[in-house]
Order: structure tokens, then C-alpha cells, then sequence
């Protein structure tokens, strides 16, 4: 054999090896390079939706050159109470109140436009119909703000409706057509923007805002503010600008989204997708009423963005992420969901008469709009007692020499005492939560049903139930069907929520200092099912459910994928499931999408986020919901101050709330989770009993009734009347106060019936 | 590891979880006011409060000055870049607007009062620091003119101070006054930005006193290695080598000069109370403990985290509160310096928060103990009140602090009741109790707020009342002890079989002879080792019941020691993590001692090292456990006794390892003590390939991860 076919053969032999390495190499490479992301799959829709803009689109400026034209605008449709006008040049509507006259307009007021200082981009964006945060594409982070008429776009079509017209704008520049639909209802309009025909063309679209101006007002002496859905309610009083803080209000609606990374506020998260604008007699409510798990909250006070001060929802169609490239997540890179958040996007603006143009108005049309489109219904008061909200401490754990040591905070036939107590000081009705019961107590979170054996076991709890039945009290279980720090059914691999890059998402617990995997909501409905009868068959009332109803993200677990809007109706149906097996369910925080589904909202908020520009916190989540769902604040025993937290729960007609066990409270040292300051039933006895009977003194005989009015009646004087004619008078002041007549001792409050001091 | 840094590690990995994925609290712990409140106790546990102050209002945004352009209107002049603040003893306050050249006044009810004039002659430029004493009299740092000037309430200049001539001030000490403070008699205190030598003390003329307060070289073991290797040029070009600067000064009404200062290396001392003679009144220990001497707390503090104190408020009763310029934190103490409160709020850069202050330039209080602290950013000035919890804390504290314990318990119960975990409430009711002589429940609040010091005392005393009670019982004892001994002598002389030891029981079993070896080991060392190794007298077996043995021993050292020897008696410790610090380090010895005897000439087999080593271990058992016992017994007077047993148990396990290497491998004194050398340098290496090994493995993790991430995920 010669050299050159010695090492022919040599090659021959090779030659299968090399191809089938080759061919590795390429699957390989293909595989990388078509591994379908989170969002990729969808992103030829993207593209299909595509319609062009024509290139020579006639700007939608008004036929004066600015602010729409008053001749301009046509009648498009009328309902009983009001008219509604379009102006086909610029997409702008306004609405006539028949009641009284009043307009409310979908662009800055007018009388004001000539005090309007702002020049450039953002003169364009006031009279603009739409504003929006655009990115060039999804991987950059560069976030551009532009609007209809600073992109130089006009209207694409416009089609009248039989209650309303749909317009479609259209930017050329960047091919991007925006369709909304108006529509005049009975006593609101309703703006809509459609998904399905919204193209973005050349960009990617972050947020939109549409008519974001509508009814925005400057200060002019006028009686006027925004109230903004922070905590309990906000107001911001509309006024000149003195200060140099230019910060305005944004806050994701029910809560940030973890999927994503968020931007920390410190602020309190919004379960109520609303806000209202007062300017004068003129008043209206903003509901978000589809697509809000995608809203924000925007507001701008005078002298920020222009002179005018307005409040819009956001519509967010892209979050921000931290996309990791290590193993320890250290480093990364930011980048935008490649897909954008789909689903209509509904606002209802109703119009409020002059009669009800404030923040109790508003609260009452908010409670009107509960009744009728989600089902609330109107309490029946049935005793005029109001029971108490006892949560029981069962148990927890602390860390042990050789493994966990069990703390016993409170075992079933010491609750028995304790409601015995309870009962015979004169406290009628009690709602008994019992918290850490699960084996291990509070820190230990699982889907199981067993009751800790050191508490009693589920024979101990049967009976307690059976007890406490017997009395007339309602027993609830405390359990989070979120969270779950249990190995035995639950996979955190596969059964917890990811985010949008494939990491499991945790909850950092501050007190133990560990992180909890958030469970799927899929999973968790799953789960529930599961478990339902175990519940049942402890013969408890019902379940508090922590988590659901004010923890809300998206599920990138591609097991059990939900968007926000998903994960927000299978809460929902979480609690409804519960609610068709057990005879109560309570919830903590309390979104409006589990209002209707509670029977009880805890640990409400009772104050704003302290927000400079704002000027006061009122309690416009309890006027909306007082009558229809009872609530509670703070516990009385966990409160920054004692007899200011006491007074307010009392005006805000919050139900009385303890939290106790029948431990001393130091036993709980270095429990993991249980961190209240004072918890022993035996110290507080003496204060709930004091508390339930003012409570009661105050709140009793009003339990179904709606509070109709709240306000301050003098310098840290507040009022707060029910329907039925009852008024309770606050006075957080340190001296004895007398107002309209009635003289109300300091860091005390009297009770008013039918305008007689009782 | 220790579990304090195990700890550390997994906070910082859940703190930067935090900050990547913000994922919200329950509903139920987030309080109203938009920061919260805690309290340290002195195992460095984080104890949640109620909030001591609550937000009230801001002020500072309704300054108007007359139009220059048109004087019958009114502008608005807000504050630019103000830098301090003073509240008059009738609660005027008085603000450094430093950006604007000027100084504010404000009403008692914090409504805007009015503007100074502006200086004939040479205005003031860039005014950084004010003081008024009690003659109102207004001294002012005009920092951007190099001098202090004095002026009356109308704005009117009374004196000048500039830099005086001494031959005390060295030549290149640059003059830049920030702040002032002047005591009773009229003498300035003067900071002078970045200086390290001290306040300037000026007499009320004028002329130089001395430099006061100045702050020690930090001076560390690295330091004097330095020192030892550099030239003396080299050591002194290092910038550290500077005492940490004075950033702020104030006099309060008893007439105690209180320093704030900052260094890259000061870890304790931001604050300084001194008397006119210069004397410290900080950290002086007392039957509570060694006294606090570090100031400027933290949540959780991250690496490389220092205080950064700008400004200190003093109340009426000699309560301070501080207020770091990096962490927004106020820190509030009382006149010993015990911590009583802290908190802050997180400051988001997109939004501006009553009672979240982004940064802050001054504190101070005023006598309705309302807070104000000046907010150089915001340019406004947020104010606090006392809250019910805080007022009643601080009522029961003053008390305290006065010696009225009895006036004070009432109070305390009220604030244990309304926080079960607050240990200075505990500390009250202690020292209430030993004042009133029942030392158990002294004793019992004490331990429950970790207090060695009051612990151990009120021990002393229980232990002297058990001593005097019983003081007849054990006279008997001891009577009836020699009478019986004195008996047997003589019943020992008349039936000499008496003296005959009684009969002993036979040890038959060979592991129970194994086990007793490990006495004979610690009587005869040499013997005892050489005999594991040539007459059978320890096995695998006897070796590890020994080490369980000593472990369990050492476990129980460590957990049931007494408290006044022993921080760890209440803290929870995992076993786990005393089993691995006890067994990585042993098994560590093992492997590198044998592996080095092997190779140094050793004729020990793998074995006997291993036996040998447990052997070793049983002064644990025969010291460590009776010790503990003990200790129980023990007070802090006593505690030379106890370090001494306790280190003397460790020396004598150090020597008896020696002896083990010296008999097993045979070796002679000096190839001994080589050995012993090489094996801990053994163990080093060791582990730090280890650390080396473990590094990489998860570096090449990461590596390997972040390609994959990079290609699929952009």
C-alpha cells in the first residue's frame, strides 16, 4: 500500500465520524437558535396584524390649530342623561350632562388653555387623543414618549356606532394604527381600545394612554381635586404648584406585577381600579372596567406635565425584565417582553351630577357600578350586633438544636376558653380566624388539612368548630393557597410561578428571612379542589385565604401559563370554589376582582402612601363598600397608635379586629414568622371587650346601611354619615371640640342619631 | 462557618432577590407610616416597634420674599440646598440656606417667620452652619468667607471671628467653618471642613484656646506590620493614617459638647459627649454592660458599610438622636448612649414622601420633642411628633436614666405590654427589680434582654441569699463530715481491714477497656498513646464512641453553659452547624497529620492517628462537662476561674495532640513540633483549595450557563 492510499483509508474511516459530528454540531446550533422563548411563538401574529398606514394621512389637528374646535363637534348619541359630541378632526368627544349642564370633554378645559404655559412636545401631547411610550424594539430600553400629534398622525377611519363612533389613528411615520371605540351608556361613556386591530408597525408599544386629558383642570380658585386609589383613597387638591417637586402618581393597579421588574415606590398597592376628577360642580369616576390588570394609575398634579392637573389610566403593554446570564443571576441584561399584553382595554367615565360632584359621590357611584356589574349585593343586617374579627394564633416554630422546635401559641380547647371568655363578657358574635394551625404553625405554609397535633389535631379542631358553632360564632382557617414552603405535594419546580425569564418566582419573607415559592394559580385551584373536602370535613365555616385577592403576577411556567388578566379570574374562581363548598371566605387586602367572591375583606387599608403632593388620605374603598362587605383594619393590638388607628377604624367603619394567643407573647422570641409586638389573650382581654362595645356602640345598628358622606367638619373633625341618617363625629384632636352643636371629648367620638347628640 | 455568617449570606442573597424581583409584603405587615421602626438588642437581634414618631407635616415651602422686579408683589423663594437647621430654646427655628446665601426664620409653629437682611459690607457666602445661644445671639459659618460671624435676632453683625494667629495652628490648616456651637461662657467650637485636628475653640474674643475633641488615628494590626516594613515616607503618604474629620458639633443646655464624626475605618465613636475638660461620657460601662459605644445603626448591614452620621439632636434630657447622610437612618439614644429606636424609610427616587427624607443635612428637636430634619435635596424640612409608644418609652426611660426605677416600672409594664420584645423595657423592669432587691425576676429580665453583666449579678446576689439561708444547714454538713471522718481514722487504726480498698469489679469486656484507656491517656500521655499503638488498647470502635462522646460534650458546652459566660445560651444554634465546625476541623487534623507523618519518617498507620486523635479529644468529656455544670454556678466574679478551667481544657487538648504525634509516630521533640508545623500548614492548603475547588466548580457553572443564556435568550 503506497503513502497517499495508506492515509486515504485513514480518511475513509474518519469520514462517518466527521459527518456525524457535523450533523451534532448543526442540530446543535439549530436548536439554539430556535429554542422558542416565553414569547417568541406568538410573534408572527404580531406581524399579521399589520395594516398599512397610508403615508399621506391628514394630521389630526383641529380646524383652529389647537384645541378642538367648539363648531366642529356633532351629536353622535344620546342616552337618558346625557348627549355625546365627536369632532371628526382631531378624534376629541365631549359629553353634555342633561341634569345641569355640565360638559366633560375629552381635552383640557379651554377656559384654562390660555394660561397654558408649556411649549414643545408636551403643548402637542395635551391636545393629542393619544399619548404613548414607544421602544424601537423590544431589546432596547430606551423608552420614547410621543403622541398622536407629535408623531403627526391622523384618523384612519372613523365609523359612527348606534351609541357612539370608532376611530382608528393612525401614526405613518411608524405604522402604528390605534382603534378605539366610544361608546355613550347610560350615565357613563366608555372608551375601548381593540386589541385585536391595534398595530404597532415599526415600534414597540409600552404604555398608552387614551384621552388621557379628559377633564383634566388647573387651579383657579375653584373647588377641585383628584382622588387617586392610594390605600384607602387619596385627594390632591388642585392648586398652584409652589413646590419644586415635580413627582407624579403611577402605580401598576393591584400591585406590581414579580414576573417583571418593577420600579420600588413604597407605596401601598391599588385595589381599586378607579379615580375621579372634581373640578367645580363638575365631577366624574373613572372605572377601569377591562383589561385593568394591565392599568396604571397616572396622575400628574398642576405644574408637573403643563398647568393642568389630570389623571388617565395606562394602558401597559410591555414590562421591563431582568433577562440573567449567570448562574447566580449577578448579571444580566433589561430587556422588554418580545410580545406585548393582549385583551381590550375598557375605561367607563361616569358622569356625576352636580348634587353628587365629591369623593362621596364618587364612592357611591362606585358602589352603584359593584352592585350591577359585579354581583355585589347590599348586606342584610340581621342582628344589629357586629361580631368581632378574633384571629387565633395557633402556633409556629423556631429553630432547634437538632431540628425545628413547635412553639404553641394557642391549642383548640384553649380557643374554647377564650371565646367562652369572650362570650361571657357580653360580646355576642365572633368571626374566629385561626392562624398557624397547619403542623409546624405559621411559618410552615402547605395545601394540607391537618391541624397541628400539639394544638389538638383534627380531632381538637372538629370540636372547637362544633363549640364555637354552638355559640353562634363563625369559624374560619387561615391558609395561603400562594405560597407554599411544603415538599410533600408540591414541586416547586414545576408547580410554582416563573417569571418572564424562566426563574422560579419567591416571596421574600422579611421575618423569617427566607424566600417562599409562589405557587401557579392554576395549581392552586387544583389543589383546592383537592382539599375541599378535608376542609369540610373539619367542620369549619370556611377559609381566610391570604395571598389570594392581593398577590396578582403573571405565570411564565409554561405548565400553567396564565397572563395577569388569567391569573386574576382563576383567583376568582378560587374563591368562588371555596365559597360553593364552605360557607364562608375571607380575604386579605381585598382587590376588586375578589370582592365579590369574599364575605369578608382584612387588614384593609386605612391610610394613603404619604405622598407629598397629596393632601389627605379619606376612606373611599370603605364608603364604596360599606353595606355590601365587611371589613377590617389592623388588629387593635398591632397598631402604631393605639387611639388614632382606634378613632379612625371607627370612622372609617371598619369592624373590630384583635389578633391573640393564649401563649405570653415572649414565647414567641424567635419564632420564625410570628413577629406581632403583644399577642397574650390575657393582657388585651380587658382592652377588646372596651373596643368591641364602642365598636358596637358606634357601628352595630349600621352594618348594612352605606355611608353616604365622610368629611371634616373642622381642623381633625371628621363626620361620617350613613344612609339611614346616622352620623359618627371623629375628633383626633387632644382638646374637647364642639362642632354644629356637639361637643366631642378629645381623642374621642360621639354618635348622632337623626341630628340628636345620643 | 459561623451561623452569624451563614446568615449574612443568605440576607444578602435575599436582599439582592429583593432588588431584582420586588415582590410586596402581606397586607398585614406593612404599617401606615411609610417607614418602620426598630429596635437591636444586644445579641444583634432585629426587634420590630411601633413607630416612636410619626410624620406630621413639612414645612419650608411657604418662604415669599418681595418681587425684586415689582416689590409690592410676593414670590416664592424656596430653600436652595440649605444645610442646617437650629431650634432656640422658645422653639424658634433658625435655617442655613446655603444655597441662597441667607438665613430663614421660622415661627415656633413652623410658619415662615422672615429673612435676615443681608450683611453690610461683605454678605454672608454659602452659610453652612448656625448656632444661637441664650443671650440670642446668632452665630453663623459663613463658610464661603472663611469666618464666623455673631448677630443679634435682627440680622444685625455684633462680632466677627476669623482664623486667629498662634503659633499652636499648624501652617497649612486650611479654614472652612461649617458648623458652630458656643458653650455658656461665650467660647466658640468651630468645625472646619475635612480638618482632622479638632474643633477650633475660640475665646469670646476671639483668640485661639486649643484644638478640642480631636479623634484618634485608627490603628490596626496591619498597621503595625506596615509600620515595621515601610519607610517612615512611605507610612506617612498613607491618606488613612489621618484621624477621622468632625462633621458636625452641637452644646446642649447642661453644657456637654457632642461631636459627629466620619472615617473610612471608624467603627465606633461617631458620637462623642464630652465635659469641658474633654472628658468622655460615652460607653462608660455599667452594671448593664460595657456600655454603647457605636452609634448609627442598620437593619442589615451590607459589607463595607459605615455610618455616616451629618448631624445630632439633643432633647431636653439629654436623649440624642443622629442621622446617618448614606442610609436616611435616625438613631435614637439616651444620655448613656443605650439605643432606643431607629428607623428610616426607603427614599424611591420617584416620589417624594412625607416622612421619607431623601437627603439629609440636619436634625435637631425642639422642647415639645417634635423632630425636624432638614432635607438638602427636597429643600424642605420634614417634622415628626412622638407617638404614644415612643412619649412612653422615653418617659419611663428618663426615669430610668435618673435612678426613680420604682417610678419608672409602671411605665415599662405598660411598653412590655404593648411590645413584648422591647428590651429596654426588660432592662427597666430589671433594674427596678434589683433595686428592690428580688433578684430572681432581676435575674430572669435580664437574661430575657441579654445582659451578662446585670444577669451575672443578680446572680451573685440569689447565690449569696442561697449561701446565707442554708448557712447552718452546711456547718452541719461540714461537722458532721469531719466527726465521721475522724470516726473512720479511728476505726481505721483498731480494724485495719477497713483499710483495704474495697473490691473492685473486673473489666472484662475489651471495648470497656478501651474506653477507660482514654484515662490512663491523660495521666500518661506518652505511655498511653504507644499503648493504643502496640498493645491493642483502642479500636475504630472505642474511637468513635469517644469522639461521639466529646462532641456531645462539646454540644452541650456550647448551649448549656451558663449565659454569663456564654452569649450563645440564648441565641439558636442549629446543631448542624456546631456538628461541622467540630468535625470538618478534626477531620481536617486527621488526614493532613497522617498524610504529613507518612511522608516525615512516621511509623503511625492511618489508625492510630485517627484513634489517637479522638483519645485526644477527652478532656471534653472529663473538663468540658463538668465545667458547664459548673458554670451554672458561676457569676461574673468568679469568671477568672472559669477562663482559666475553660482555656486550661484547650491547652491541655493541644498538648495531648502533641504528645499523640510525638509517641504514635516516634518521633523526637524537634521533628514533633516540624511535623506539627507542616500539618497545619497542611490543613490551610487544604482549605483553601477547597474554597479554590468550590469556587471554580460554580464558576465554570456560571460560565457554561451564561453562554447558553447569552445565545438563547437575546
Amino acid at each position: 500500500m503506497t503513502e497517499a492510499s495508506k492515509s486515504y483509508t485513514k480518511l475513509r474511516r474518519l469520514l462517518p465520524w466527521a459527518a456525524l459530528s457535523a450533523a451534532v454540531i448543526l442540530v446543535v446550533l439549530y436548536v439554539w437558535t430556535h429554542s422558542i422563548g416565553p414569547d417568541e411563538g406568538q410573534a408572527e401574529q404580531v406581524q399579521a396584524q399589520q395594516t398599512a398606514v397610508p403615508a399621506g394621512l391628514k394630521p389630526a389637528v383641529s380646524s383652529n390649530g389647537e384645541l378642538p374646535n367648539e363648531a366642529d363637534f356633532e351629536q353622535v348619541a344620546e342616552s337618558g342623561t346625557l348627549v355625546l359630541y365627536a369632532d371628526k378632526n382631531t378624534g376629541h368627544f365631549k359629553v353634555r350632562d342633561k341634569r345641569d349642564g355640565h360638559e366633560l370633554r375629552s381635552y383640557p378645559d379651554p377656559e384654562d388653555w390660555k394660561l397654558e404655559t408649556i411649549s414643545g412636545a408636551w403643548r402637542n401631547h395635551l391636545l393629542s387623543p393619544i399619548v404613548m411610550e414607544t421602544v424601537e424594539n423590544a431589546s432596547k430600553t430606551e423608552v420614547k414618549v410621543s403622541s398622536l400629534l407629535s408623531m403627526k398622525g391622523g384618523i384612519m377611519s372613523w365609523k359612527p356606532l348606534e351609541d357612539g363612533f370608532a376611530v382608528t389613528f393612525g401614526i405613518p411615520s411608524v405604522q402604528m394604527a390605534v382603534p378605539i371605540e366610544v361608546r355613550l351608556k347610560d350615565d357613563y361613556v366608555e372608551t375601548k381600545v381593540i386589541d385585536a386591530e391595534l398595530a404597532e408597525g415599526k415600534v414597540s408599544l409600552i404604555n398608552l394612554k387614551v384621552y388621557p386629558f379628559l377633564g383634566a383642570a388647573q387651579p383657579g380658585g375653584q373647588d377641585g381635586y383628584l382622588l387617586l386609589p392610594d390605600g384607602s383613597g387619596a385627594i390632591y387638591n388642585i392648586k398652584e404648584n409652589i413646590s419644586n417637586d415635580r413627582s407624579v402618581y403611577r402605580e401598576p393597579i393591584y400591585g406590581i406585577d414579580s414576573a417583571f421588574n418593577s420600579v420600588y415606590t413604597n407605596r401601598k398597592p391599588i385595589t381599586m381600579p378607579v379615580y375621579g376628577i372634581k373640578s367645580g360642580g363638575s365631577a366624574f369616576l373613572a372605572v377601569a372596567d377591562e383589561g385593568e390588570e394591565y392599568g396604571y394609575m397616572y396622575a400628574a398634579p398642576s405644574g408637573v406635565y403643563s398647568r393642568y392637573a389630570w389623571a388617565t389610566v395606562e394602558h401597559n403593554y410591555r414590562l421591563q425584565y431582568f433577562q440573567p446570564t449567570t448562574y447566580d443571576k449577578a448579571a444580566g441584561f433589561f430587556t422588554f417582553s418580545k410580545i406585548k399584553f393582549g385583551g381590550d382595554r375598557k375605561v367607563r367615565y361616569y358622569v356625576l351630577p352636580e348634587s353628587a360632584s365629591d369623593y362621596s359621590g364618587m364612592a357611591a357611584k362606585y358602589r352603584d357600578y359593584l352592585m350591577k356589574e359585579k354581583g355585589l349585593k347590599q348586606l342584610e343586617a340581621g342582628g344589629s350586633e357586629l361580631p368581632l374579627y378574633l384571629d387565633l394564633i395557633g402556633g409556629d416554630s423556631e429553630k432547634g438544636f437538632l431540628r425545628n422546635k413547635f412553639i404553641t401559641g394557642t391549642t383548640t380547647d384553649e380557643a374554647k376558653s377564650i371565646v367562652d371568655r369572650l362570650h361571657a363578657q357580653g360580646v355576642p358574635r365572633l368571626v374566629v380566624t385561626y392562624q398557624g394551625w397547619q403542623t409546624g404553625g405559621a411559618s410552615r405554609i402547605g395545601f394540607g388539612t391537618k391541624v397541628d397535633k400539639r394544638l389538638g389535631g383534627n380531632d381538637g379542631m372538629r370540636s372547637f368548630a362544633e363549640y364555637a358553632k354552638s355559640k353562634g360564632d363563625t369559624v374560619l382557617l387561615q391558609t395561603d393557597y400562594t405560597l407554599n414552603t411544603d415538599g410533600d405535594d408540591f414541586d416547586p419546580k414545576k408547580q410554582a410561578m416563573q417569571d418572564q425569564a424562566g426563574s422560579v418566582m419567591k416571596f421574600s419573607r422579611l421575618q423569617s428571612n427566607d424566600e417562599v415559592a409562589i405557587v401557579s394559580p392554576k395549581v392552586s385551584l387544583n389543589k383546592m379542589k383537592d382539599a375541599l373536602n378535608g376542609f369540610a370535613s373539619l367542620g369549619v365555616d370556611g377559609l381566610q385565604l391570604s395571598g389570594t385577592g392581593n398577590m396578582l403576577f403573571s405565570d411564565y411556567n409554561r405548565r400553567s401559563l396564565s397572563s395577569r388578566e388569567e391569573a386574576s379570574a382563576l383567583q376568582s374562581e378560587l374563591l368562588d370554589t371555596v365559597g360553593s363548598k364552605l360557607a364562608a371566605v375571607t380575604v386579605a387586602g381585598g382587590n376588586a376582582y375578589a370582592l365579590s367572591g369574599a364575605d369578608a375583606i382584612r387588614q384593609m387599608a386605612g391610610d394613603y402612601s404619604y405622598d407629598l403632593f397629596l393632601d389627605e388620605a379619606v376612606p373611599f374603598a370603605q364608603m364604596s363598600l360599606h353595606g355590601l362587605v365587611p371589613y377590617t383594619m389592623n388588629w387593635g393590638n398591632a397598631r402604631d397608635e393605639y387611639r388614632k388607628d382606634f378613632l379612625r377604624s371607627i370612622e372609617y367603619g371598619a369592624a373590630p379586629t384583635f389578633g391573640v394567643m393564649h401563649a405570653k407573647t415572649e414565647k414567641m422570641k424567635r419564632a420564625y414568622t410570628v413577629w406581632q409586638y403583644s399577642l397574650n389573650y390575657d393582657e388585651w382581654e380587658e382592652a377588646i371587650v372596651k373596643e368591641y362595645n364602642r365598636f358596637n356602640e358606634a357601628l352595630g345598628d349600621v352594618q348594612g346601611e352605606f355611608m353616604t358622606s365622610n368629611r371634616t367638619i373642622a381642623p381633625k373633625v371628621k363626620e361620617s354619615v350613613f344612609s339611614g341618617g346616622k352620623k359618627i363625629i371623629v375628633n383626633y384632636n387632644d382638646t374637647e371640640v364642639t362642632v354644629l352643636g356637639t361637643t366631642v371629648p378629645a381623642q374621642d367620638f360621639v354618635v348622632v342619631k337623626g341630628g340628636e347628640a345620643q | 462557618m459561623k451561623p452569624s455568617q451563614l446568615n449574612m449570606i443568605r440576607l444578602l442573597r435575599g436582599l439582592l432577590a429583593v432588588c431584582l424581583v420586588w415582590v410586596a409584603f402581606p397586607a398585614v405587615v406593612s404599617a401606615d407610616y411609610p417607614y418602620s421602626t426598630n429596635y437591636k438588642s444586644g445579641t444583634g437581634s432585629l426587634v420590630w416597634t411601633q413607630a416612636a414618631f410619626a410624620p406630621e407635616q413639612v414645612l419650608g415651602r411657604d418662604i415669599f420674599i418681595a418681587d425684586p422686579n415689582d416689590p409690592s408683589k410676593q414670590v416664592q423663594s424656596p430653600l436652595a440646598q440649605p444645610r442646617d437647621l437650629f431650634i432656640d430654646s422658645e422653639d424658634r427655628m433658625y435655617v442655613a440656606d446655603s444655597g441662597n446665601n441667607r438665613i430663614v426664620l421660622f415661627h415656633p409653629n413652623g410658619e415662615f417667620d422672615r429673612i435676615l437682611p443681608a450683611l453690610e459690607g461683605t454678605p454672608l457666602s454659602n452659610p453652612q452652619g448656625l448656632f444661637v445661644d441664650g443671650k440670642n445671639h446668632l452665630y453663623v459659618a459663613d463658610t464661603g468667607n472663611a469666618r464666623v460671624v455673631m448677630l443679634d435676632r435682627q440680622g444685625k453683625l455684633l462680632k466677627e471671628y476669623k482664623l486667629p494667629e498662634s503659633r499652636f495652628i499648624p501652617e497649612d490648616y486650611r479654614f472652612e467653618p461649617i458648623k458652630v456651637a458656643v458653650d455658656k461662657r461665650g467660647f466658640l467650637y468651630i468645625v472646619s471642613l475635612g480638618s482632622y485636628n479638632g474643633l477650633l475653640q475660640l475665646d469670646p474674643e476671639g483668640g485661639f484656646v486649643r484644638f478640642f475633641a480631636a479623634n484618634k488615628v485608627p490603628f490596626t494590626v496591619l498597621d503595625s506590620i506596615k509600620r515595621m516594613f515601610y519607610s517612615k515616607e512611605m507610612y506617612e503618604k498613607q491618606l488613612s493614617k489621618l484621624p477621622p474629620a468632625i462633621n458636625n458639633v452641637n452644646i446642649d443646655d447642661r453644657g456637654f459638647t457632642y461631636t459627629v464624626s466620619f472615617g473610612e475605618q471608624l467603627d465606633s465613636e461617631q458620637v462623642k459627649k464630652l465635659n469641658n475638660a474633654g472628658k468622655h461620657f460615652l460607653g462608660a460601662g455599667s452594671n448593664l454592660g460595657p456600655g454603647n459605644n457605636t452609634f448609627g445603626e442598620y437593619r442589615f448591614r451590607t459589607a463595607a458599610q459605615k455610618a455616616n452620621l451629618k448631624d445630632i439632636a439633643i432633647d431636653a434630657s439629654g436623649n440624642f438622636s443622629v442621622i446617618d447622610g448614606d442610609s436616611k437612618m435616625v438613631s435614637q439614644y439616651d444620655a448613656f448612649g443605650n439605643l432606643l429606636f431607629f428607623w428610616s424609610g426607603d427614599a424611591s427616587p420617584n416620589t417624594t414622601q412625607l416622612g421619607i427624607v431623601k437627603s439629609p443635612a440636619a436634625i435637631d428637636i425642639n422642647s415639645k420633642n417634635e423632630l425636624f430634619i432638614l432635607d438638602d435635596n427636597a429643600n424642605l424640612i420634614q417634622t415628626y411628633h412622638q407617638t404614644e409608644f415612643g412619649a412612653l418609652v422615653y418617659k419611663a426611660n428618663n426615669l430610668t436614666v435618673d435612678g426613680r426605677y420604682k417610678e419608672a416600672e409602671p411605665l415599662w409594664r405598660e411598653v412590655l405590654h404593648l411590645n413584648a420584645y422591647y428590651a429596654p423595657a426588660m432592662i427597666g423592669l430589671a433594674q427596678s427589680a434589683y433595686a428592690s432587691k428580688d433578684f430572681a425576676e432581676a435575674k430572669k429580665l435580664f437574661l430575657d434582654a441579654g445582659i451578662q453583666e446585670g444577669f451575672s449579678n443578680a446572680f451573685w446576689k440569689i447565690r449569696l441569699q442561697w449561701f446565707q439561708d442554708r448557712f447552718g444547714f452546711f456547718m452541719n454538713v461540714f461537722l458532721a463530715a469531719v466527726v465521721v471522718f475522724l470516726a473512720y481514722k479511728m476505726a481505721a487504726k483498731r480494724f485495719p481491714a477497713l483499710q483495704n480498698p474495697p473490691i473492685r469489679l473486673r473489666i472484662r469486656s475489651r471495648l470497656l477497656g478501651q474506653l477507660k484507656h482514654s484515662l490512663y491517656v491523660l495521666r500518661h500521655p506518652i505511655d498511653g498513646f504507644s499503648a493504643l499503638r502496640y498493645e491493642n488498647k483502642g479500636s475504630y470502635l472505642s474511637a468513635f464512641i469517644i469522639l461521639a462522646l466529646a462532641y456531645i460534650s462539646y454540644a452541650v458546652s456550647r448551649t448549656q453553659t451558663s449565659f454569663t459566660f456564654n452569649m450563645e445560651a440564648i441565641k439558636p444554634i442549629s446543631g448542624m452547624t456546631v456538628f461541622l465546625q467540630f468535625f470538618l476541623v478534626w477531620i481536617g487534623w486527621v488526614v493532613s497529620n497522617y498524610l504529613v507523618s507518612s511522608i516525615l519518617r512516621g511509623e503511625g498507620r492511618f489508625m492510630d492517628v485517627f484513634v489517637g486523635s479522638a483519645y485526644a479529644l477527652t478532656p471534653f468529656i472529663v473538663v468540658g462537662l463538668p465545667l458547664t455544670l459548673i458554670s451554672n454556678g458561676m457569676s461574673l466574679s468568679e469568671a477568672s476561674i472559669y477562663n482559666f478551667l475553660h482555656q486550661g481544657m484547650m491547652v491541655w487538648i493541644f498538648l495531648l495532640l502533641v504528645w499523640k504525634v510525638q509517641s504514635l509516630q516516634n518521633y523526637s521533640v524537634g521533628e514533633t513540633v516540624i511535623n506539627l508545623l507542616y500539618t497545619a500548614g497542611t490543613m490551610i492548603v487544604i482549605g483553601v483549595l477547597c474554597f479554590i475547588l468550590f469556587g471554580l466548580s460554580t464558576e465554570l457553572r456560571s460560565f457554561i450557563y451564561s453562554i447558553v443564556q447569552e445565545v438563547s435568550a437575546r
